[in-house]
């Protein structure tokens, strides 16, 4: 056994946890090596110094104050017997952080996948219903070119408005 | 008479006398554990007090998976730990909390002073290690219950006792040597 095992097991060995095989290493380890001897008995003088401080006696009265502060307790919160169904270990615990912004993540890519699905179903519903510009017309509109014709309508002086004024080329001062 | 596990399954069903029962076997317990931890007498009041109250309100859910004991070593050294967290610790063990009035004689001052170096030592150890003293040297609960009261494996109990009782030996190094 190497002495810094052999220091290790000495806790145990003094308070006579250590199985028969560890003890009887520990204590043909002991017979041969001086150094944990002594360490040994310093790790006993140290035992015995930490157990030499009592600690003070429990309060007179303690009990009684316990007893009383448990009955307005239960005048507070009710009686102890209190049959719920036990809740979801997560609902229990409360909710972290981490959770709820995983589940916003999660909510905010839901969303985003339906929009998208959405906008995809609007797209292949126009071009199969609704004939594609000729070669000979330069589709220059932005609503047409970014499928945003739901932005038309929108009123005067309105974002949306602005947006598709910047976005699209007036056909009359082009052509 | 009835085990802990029993009294605490009568303290579910509503059995104040079974819970009186509880406080009276185990005052010591978390007493001894609150004040050695916390090193102040009211406080240590407050925390065993606070505890058992705890005991009382999780009563319906407890689930003898552990001692009792070791349950409530958890519970008092959790509240030891928030403690700790509000108050910024004293350097020293209340040892004058409790100080004789009388003059005292020679080697009752000798061993107050052997007190106060001691808690002056337990106190200045880092959280984990000092729980961990306290409950092994103090308490007497095994390797695995510390483990199961601070949250530790087995290993890692040994690690914090060896380091915690390294720490003691330098800081009490003139007292043993006497």
């Amino acid at each position: 056994m190497r002495c810094d095992r052999a220091q290790i097991l000495m806790d145990r060995y003094l308070a006579e946890e250590l199985p028969a095989v560890e003890r009887e290493d520990l204590e043909s380890h002991l017979r041969e090596c001086p150094g944990c001897q002594q360490q040994l008995a310093q790790l006993q003088t140290l035992l015995g110094t930490l157990r030499s401080v009592p600690a003070p006696p429990v309060p007179q009265g303690f009990v009684g104050r316990v007893m009383v502060m448990a009955g307005q307790e239960i005048e507070r919160q009710g009686p102890l017997v209190q049959v719920r169904p036990r809740p979801a270990s997560w609902w229990r615990h409360g909710v972290t952080p981490q959770q709820i912004g995983f589940a916003a993540a999660l909510a905010a890519g839901l969303l985003v996948g339906v929009m998208l699905g959405h906008q995809t179903w609007q797209h292949s519903a126009r071009t199969s219903t609704i004939d594609r510009p000729t070669a000979n017309v330069q589709v220059t509109d932005a609503e047409n070119v970014y499928l945003i014709d739901y932005l038309t309508g929108t009123p005067r002086g309105s974002f949306p408005e602005i947006y598709l004024s910047l976005t699209s080329v007036d056909s009359d001062q082009e052509f | 008479m009835r085990s802990d596990e029993e009294l605490m399954s009568a303290v579910a069903e509503g059995d104040l006398s079974a819970f009186e029962q509880l406080v009276r076997r185990h005052q010591g317990t978390a007493w001894n554990a609150a004040f050695r931890l916390v090193g102040d007498v009211h406080a240590a009041e407050d925390i065993a007090q606070e505890a058992f109250l705890r005991v009382l309100r999780a009563a319906s859910r407890y689930r003898p998976t552990a001692a009792f004991r070791t349950y409530l070593y958890r519970i008092v050294t959790r509240l030891c730990c928030d403690h700790r967290r509000r108050i910024v610790a004293s350097p020293s063990g209340d040892v004058d909390a409790w100080p004789s009035q009388a003059p005292l004689p020679e080697d009752v001052a000798s061993s107050q002073e052997v007190h106060s170096s001691v808690n002056k030592a337990l106190a200045s150890l880092p959280a984990r290690q000092k729980e961990a003293v306290i409950l092994r040297y103090y308490e007497g609960l095994s390797y695995t219950e510390i483990g199961q009261v601070i949250g530790a494996t087995r290993k890692g109990v040994e690690r914090l006792l060896a380091r915690g009782r390294a720490a003691l030996a330098g800081k009490l190094s003139e007292l043993l040597e006497e």
